[in-house]
């Protein structure tokens, strides 16, 4: 039982369709950090960094470009996974994802996340459910992104005349 | 797998499993590799299999999200209209891929149009089913959920490296941007008159 993490659960809506028991189960799973702002949560390097949970604060996504520049992508704000491809990583991602406010972030081990997901258990399956719509809502921010970028092209010829500057 | 005699065209109906040899629909479907052969019924029993000829939209943008998609055979482009009215593409869907399965997790409507540019042939988790089996904790169709999830991580993959792509060599991206800015103004300023 890890009670504050059951606690940042329990006040969660897209949670609240998870039994409590089954709510307990994750919460046994998670650690809770709490991060400063402007702490990198995920570096791109990070691989099988575990499944991230952030329930308070925002994070960003920077790309690193040129000499010690960085190019700030999208936000997410809580309740959100954080940087999920570095799950199954095996090799560099392309973002850092770094606390724009401060924040708290639970944490599942990758092994212990992968082990339930092989378990199949019912007592897990609601849990699971929502943790892959909030995979899917994660994918569904960072494809509007990408779109984004050639919905408003004139913004992002803005964005990449000040980095052609910048570099 | 399906006898050409059985398949319908898109819109008017679909292909019954009966008249579906299962053993080929599985190996088609990758979601489905994980899925023991007692559960194959039962997951199945929800889906519906379509002949879609080209040219076709499976969905368009706004439409209600009637379940998650497996491409048996053909090609989907997933794609948005920009505002220039230059079609932008998120995805190609190659068979054996799945597509739709963002928005159906999210409960939202399609954010994209997914438009068949070959003939081919789509199968269809319908969104009421699984959601009943998985209300249910179906350990079966929980098995396709989490086959599903392995194809969000890698689609995800594939944004952030597009992404990453465009600003880790602005000049080269900025001489495409500076094309659809141009268009985009173009479009704004014959509209304005």
């Amino acid at each position: 039982m890890n009670p504050d993490a059951l606690s940042y659960l329990s006040n969660l809506d897209r949670f609240s369709a998870i039994e409590e028991r089954e709510l307990s189960l994750l919460a046994s799973m998670c650690t809770v950090r709490d991060v400063p702002a402007g702490t990198t949560v995920v570096n791109r390097a990070d691989k099988g960094s575990g499944l991230l949970l952030l329930v308070a604060g925002r994070v960003i996504s920077l790309q690193k470009v040129g000499v010690g520049g960085n190019v700030r992508h999208y936000v997410v704000s809580a309740p959100s996974l954080v940087g999920p491809t570095r799950l199954g990583a095996t090799t560099d991602g392309f973002f850092d994802f770094v606390a724009q406010s401060d924040c708290v972030i639970l944490s599942i081990d990758r092994e212990d996340f992968r082990a339930i997901e092989r378990a199949n258990a019912p007592i897990s399956r609601a849990m699971l459910v929502c943790v892959y719509t909030e995979m899917a809502r994660y994918v569904a921010t960072a494809e509007d992104y990408l779109m984004g970028l050639y919905q408003s092209p004139g913004q992002t010829k803005k964005r990449l005349e000040e980095l052609t500057l910048a570099t | 797998l399906c006898p050409e005699a059985n398949a319908v065209a898109w819109g008017d109906g679909i292909v019954t499993l009966d008249k579906i040899d299962v053993g080929k629909l599985t190996e088609a479907v990758p979601l489905l590799a994980e899925v023991d052969e007692d559960g194959l019924s039962e997951v199945l029993e929800g889906g519906k299999l379509f002949k879609v000829p080209r040219g076709s939209h499976v969905y368009r943008v706004g439409d209600t999200c009637a379940g998650f998609y497996s491409l048996v055979s053909g090609i989907v482009h997933l794609h948005q209209i920009e505002a220039g009215g230059r079609m932008v593409l998120l995805r190609k869907i190659r068979a054996g891929q799945s597509f739709g399965a963002t928005d159906f997790l999210c409960g939202a409507p399609h954010r994209m149009d997914a438009i068949m540019v070959a003939d081919g042939l789509v199968f269809r988790f319908d969104a009421a089913s699984i959601r009943e089996k998985l209300s249910e904790r179906s350990p079966n169709v929980m098995t396709v959920i989490r086959t599903l999830s392995r194809s969000l991580e890698s689609n995800l993959q594939n944004v952030e490296e597009r992404v990453a792509h465009i600003f880790s060599n602005p000049d080269a991206s900025l001489a495409e941007f500076k094309d659809l800015a141009g268009l985009v103004s173009t479009v704004e300023e014959l509209d304005e008159s």
